[in-house]
């Protein structure tokens, strides 16, 4: 199994269990059919088994064929852009619940044009200054979204 | 019959003014390109056009606000083909066949043979509602939840279909989709369910799940294969967005396809057009002579879908003007703006104030033929923004998804969702788990979950409401029926079918 | 009953205005108003709002400038939270319904409706018990002498619909089963095509296919006959006790200065008393006028929450 995979499993495996937890405080059945606790509490433990299911297979898989040593993609040079973004993405979002969602989203667009996608700073700040203009007149002025 | 179409030109006679016509033209206008933004729906695009209609003659108002509601239908493709952002449900799949074509540099076609398939499935949701409607809703009542719990179960029962090479994998994402749509209130019990913030008490936006999904985590799946577009100069030579008579041709079959069964299941309220979309995709895949183009941009998988899209839209009217009955999001605040405009929605309706309501039909029939033409021009503008800014595209995607999920309730929670499910659909396109079974959970499984509970309580907790009701058994034996001939031919299409796509 | 309610009302509001003219008048309000929708544009709260800032600015009730803004999401938590977050400001007014007492209830969300100042409830949306009129039930003694348990249909477990059939279970005797729909639309698709025995709806729902002669209404829950349906008899006449109804109403933060607050309930008074507003709004959406103000209204907030808390805690919704 691929590093990312295992990501991807764990944090899908937390999810369901923390919805079966919480899921356990709510009525399984009604007077006549299955109550609001039925759904949750019976999906998440499929979806617990469905992710051991594909842990075992692939280790199983593993005990017969060892994995090739670099698989495409994996290496941290490869997906280090990726958290990058996301961390970045993270903190503009947290800055947007400040106020202003234009500025930090504007910065964003800015490091991501120029550091991620590789354009000199000064083209990265007009474009991204014109796009922003672009959305502003949209969805502020026109359409009365209260976007600053 | 010819009733119906005394009235229609009654309701031309009152359209046909130069105010009104100019006035239609640019409500499909401004409805493609507000169906165009991702987060912004059918229901926004009405909701935000609202207020200036106020003042305008009903019939002028009316005509706007549908004609901005057919708009967003057509708009709705344009960012499912050229960003992998599906604006509403029934746009996802346009997203599943039209994105790739799009990286193909096939754009500009793409949008091209989806605006002749919109334009020919809402021609033929047109004719439904102007000589069908209230024979339509007569029958329509009688669909109980009983029925709708099965047509859900129908849908879902695509996921198999949506599985790719690896069922375990498309069961996982579907239980996970199931557990995401759990989330808020809970209107057959009450209760509320993991509401572990305030925003969470209505559930997660469906939108900002699919601007996560597919817009964001492209961006992200991009950045780590260091994609680089390339698709072309601008150019505005026609012939790359007409598309050829050959194309149309192979299109044909699936175009009616979907438009018939758009016009059946589309019409019915709630998700009939997800449901409608899925499984015409599901059908044209079965019945295509090369399967393997599925998901890689094949020509039917494109246009059948997408005529299913919009056979539904004048379909999801006929409850709102027979009955006052809203079926969707978009017409639940259109039934706002007839009760804004005095007009009073239900049974009397079309009595009362027919000639309003027929102007309107007439103004539906003329907004789809204008947003076919419009669309035309429209798609080498919206091919050529592309291009001109193909080298900054993340940062325009990743700009476009956040003022779009913000658009949803105006704060940054739902930016946070769309992020989440970003690194969702990024991790699950990196190790290969496919997003159509995900997604079709989340939009069908309450629906089918609340249904089923219903038809229960209805029956006083006596199971048998599922055979006792005849059109309800009639579904259940057609699905029985089906199930067996699937197994039986996809048996025989695994054998005929060489190494599949990797 | 409801005439003494509005002539107290005007009298609280009289009384409030006396106090605060002579010296504060011009201080209040200092700048434009904003009017807080808890749900998105097209919704019931935005189109009440955006009718009621056309009319007050049309009519001259009121001189500054007002903006509606919407904070959907939450079922109202989290407009109020904006709400309350401008607690002492009296330049923000919010519509409420059913939403801000249910939503305090069933969820955690810290507030409740004694964190704002309640300003005046502009009208009340009655319940109508409704049957089929092809069906066999003409009186609601018909319903009575039916030998089955009643399939009622309503919006939502919990909801006022609900709480008017529990209540008519208790009070008759007669065993109901309670269905619980999404929307108005699907309740009544599913007593049209005779799936449900009787259904519970405000008068907006049901009145079209009253007029249309698909559905007869055998009773509604409100003190006397309303003047839009002359013909429908009480609950009370027919010696079933039920007297409930959906409010319409609105709010400011809490910690408002008495100037604020009686600027608000004069404008508002004078909102509900005016023709545009009457026509305009109240009897498009079929609402019924019964305005209390201040106090009163609070007392009605506080009578209104401990129904919801007995009925949700009955249902086994709240512990």
């Amino acid at each position: 199994m691929k590093p990312s995979e295992i990501v991807l499993l764990a944090g899908l495996a937390v999810f369901s269990g923390v919805l079966l937890w919480n899921g356990l405080d709510m009525p399984y059945g009604s007077a006549q059919s299955f109550g609001p606790g039925y759904i949750p509490l019976n999906i998440a433990v499929v979806t617990l088994v469905l992710i051991a299911l594909l842990a075992a297979r692939a280790l199983a898989a593993r005990r017969s064929a060892p994995p090739a040593q670099a698989i495409p993609g994996e290496s941290l040079g490869a997906v280090l852009p990726v958290v990058a973004v996301i961390v970045l993405m993270a903190a503009a979002i947290y800055a947007m619940s400040l106020g202003s969602v234009l500025a930090p989203l504007g910065v964003l667009m800015v490091l991501l044009s120029w550091r991620f996608a590789g354009h000199p700073p000064l083209k990265s700040l007009f474009v991204s200054a014109a796009i922003l203009a672009v959305i502003y007149a949209i969805f502020s002025l026109w359409l009365k979204i209260p976007l600053i | 019959m010819l009733d119906a179409l005394t009235h229609l030109a009654g309701g031309f006679a009152e359209v046909l003014t130069v105010y009104n016509i100019v006035l239609i033209f640019f409500a499909g206008m401004i409805g493609t390109v507000v169906g165009a933004l991702p987060g912004l729906g059918p229901s926004a695009g009405i909701a935000l056009m609202l207020p200036l209609t106020f003042g305008m003659p009903h019939a002028s108002g009316l005509c706007l606000l549908t004609g901005v509601y057919m708009g967003t239908m057509y708009g709705g493709r344009i960012t499912s083909i050229l960003i992998n952002t599906p604006g509403d449900a029934p746009a996802i799949v346009t997203a599943m066949e039209g994105y790739p074509m799009m990286r193909r540099g096939q754009g500009g076609l793409a949008l091209g043979l989806s605006a002749v398939s919109s334009f020919v499935g809402g021609f033929f949701g047109l004719l439904v509602l102007i000589f069908f409607a209230p024979v339509v809703s007569s029958y329509a009542i009688y669909l109980g939840a009983p029925e709708y719990f099965l047509l859900m179960l129908l849908g879902l029962s695509t996921i198999i279909l949506l599985a790719g090479e690896d069922l375990v994998k498309a069961l996982l994402m579907a239980c996970v989709g199931v557990l995401v749509s759990t989330f808020g209130s809970d209107y057959i019990s009450g209760h509320i369910r993991f509401a572990f913030t305030p925003e969470l008490i209505e559930g997660i936006d469906f939108v900002a799940i699919i601007i996560g999904l597919y817009g964001l985590g492209e961006v992200f799946y991009n950045l780590e294969q260091r994609t680089r577009l390339d698709l072309g100069r601008p150019s505005f030579n026609l012939r790359e967005y007409i598309p050829p008579a050959s194309t149309l041709k192979e299109s044909s079959g699936a175009t009616l396809r979907g438009s018939v069964i758009g016009t059946v299941i589309g019409i019915l309220p709630g998700a009939g057009a997800t449901v409608a979309t899925f499984l015409e995709y599901a059908l044209e895949r079965r019945i295509s002579r090369k399967p393997e183009e599925f998901g890689n941009g094949a020509i039917a998988g494109l246009a059948g879908p997408e005529a299913s899209n919009n056979a539904s839209v004048p379909g999801s009217l006929i409850p709102l003007i027979t009955l006052g009955i809203p079926g969707s999001g978009g017409t639940a605040i259109m039934l706002g703006a007839l009760i804004m405009f005095g007009l009073q929605p239900g049974p009397l309706l079309m009595i009362k104030s027919g000639d309003v309501v027929w102007a309107m039909i007439a103004g539906l029939v003329l907004a789809n033929v204008f947003l076919l033409f419009s669309n035309v021009l429209l798609i080498p503008v919206f091919v050529n923004l592309l291009r001109s800014v193909q080298g900054h595209l993340a940062s325009v995607v990743v700009a476009l998804c956040v003022v779009g999920a913000f658009s949803l309730a105006y704060n940054s929670f739902n930016i946070w969702v769309a992020l989440v499910f970003g690194i969702l659909g990024y991790l699950m396109k990196k190790c290969d788990y496919p997003t159509g079974p995900f997604i079709l959970a989340v939009v069908l499984a309450p629906l089918a979950e609340n249904y089923f509970r219903q038809s229960i309580m209805l029956g006083q907790g006596d199971w048998s409401i599922f055979v006792d009701r005849p059109i309800s058994l009639g579904i259940i034996v057609a699905m029985v029926a089906t199930g067996i001939l699937g197994l039986v031919t996809k048996r025989f299409i695994k054998s005929r079918k060489p190494a599949a796509r990797a | 009953m409801k005439r003494l309610l509005k002539t107290m009302g005007l009298a609280i509001t009289a009384v409030a205005a006396l106090q605060s003219a002579p010296l504060h008048a011009e201080e209040f309000p200092a700048r434009g108003l904003e009017f807080v929708a808890g749900y998105g544009p097209g919704g019931g709260h935005d189109t009440m709002l955006r009718a009621m800032a056309k009319i007050l600015k049309e009519e001259g009730i009121v001189e500054v400038p007002i903006n509606v803004v919407n904070k959907p999401g939450g079922s109202s938590a989290v407009a109020m939270g904006y709400l309350n977050a401008r607690a002492g400001d009296g330049h923000y007014l919010m519509s409420i319904t059913s939403s801000h007492i249910t939503t305090p209830l069933a969820s955690n969300i810290g507030l409740d409706h004694t964190n704002f100042t309640p300003i005046a409830r502009l009208g009340i949306d009655p319940e109508l018990l409704v049957v089929n009129a092809a069906g066999p039930y003409k009186s609601i003694k018909d319903l009575l002498k039916a030998d089955k348990v009643l399939n009622v249909g309503g919006t939502a477990t919990g909801s006022i619909e609900h709480i008017v059939s529990i209540q008519f279970q208790k009070k008759t005797g007669k065993e109901i089963n309670f269905v619980p729909f999404q929307g108005d639309g699907d309740v009544v698709a599913a007593l049209l095509s005779n799936q449900l025995d009787f259904i519970v709806t405000n008068p907006g729902t049901a009145r079209d296919f009253i007029e249309a002669g698909n559905f007869k209404a055998l009773a509604i829950s409100t003190d006397e006959r309303i003047d839009a349906l002359p013909d429908v008899p009480t609950f009370k006449e027919q010696d079933i006790d039920i007297t409930l109804s959906l409010y319409r109403g609105v709010t400011a933060p809490a910690d408002i200065s008495e100037e604020a607050k009686a600027y608000l309930t004069e404008k508002m008074t004078e909102l509900s008393e005016s023709e545009a507003w009457k026509t305009g709004y109240m009897e498009p959406n079929a609402v019924v006028g019964d305005f209390i103000t201040g106090e009163e209204f609070e007392a009605y907030l506080a009578e209104n929450e401990k129904l919801y808390r007995e009925t949700l805690t009955e249902l086994g919704i709240l512990k």
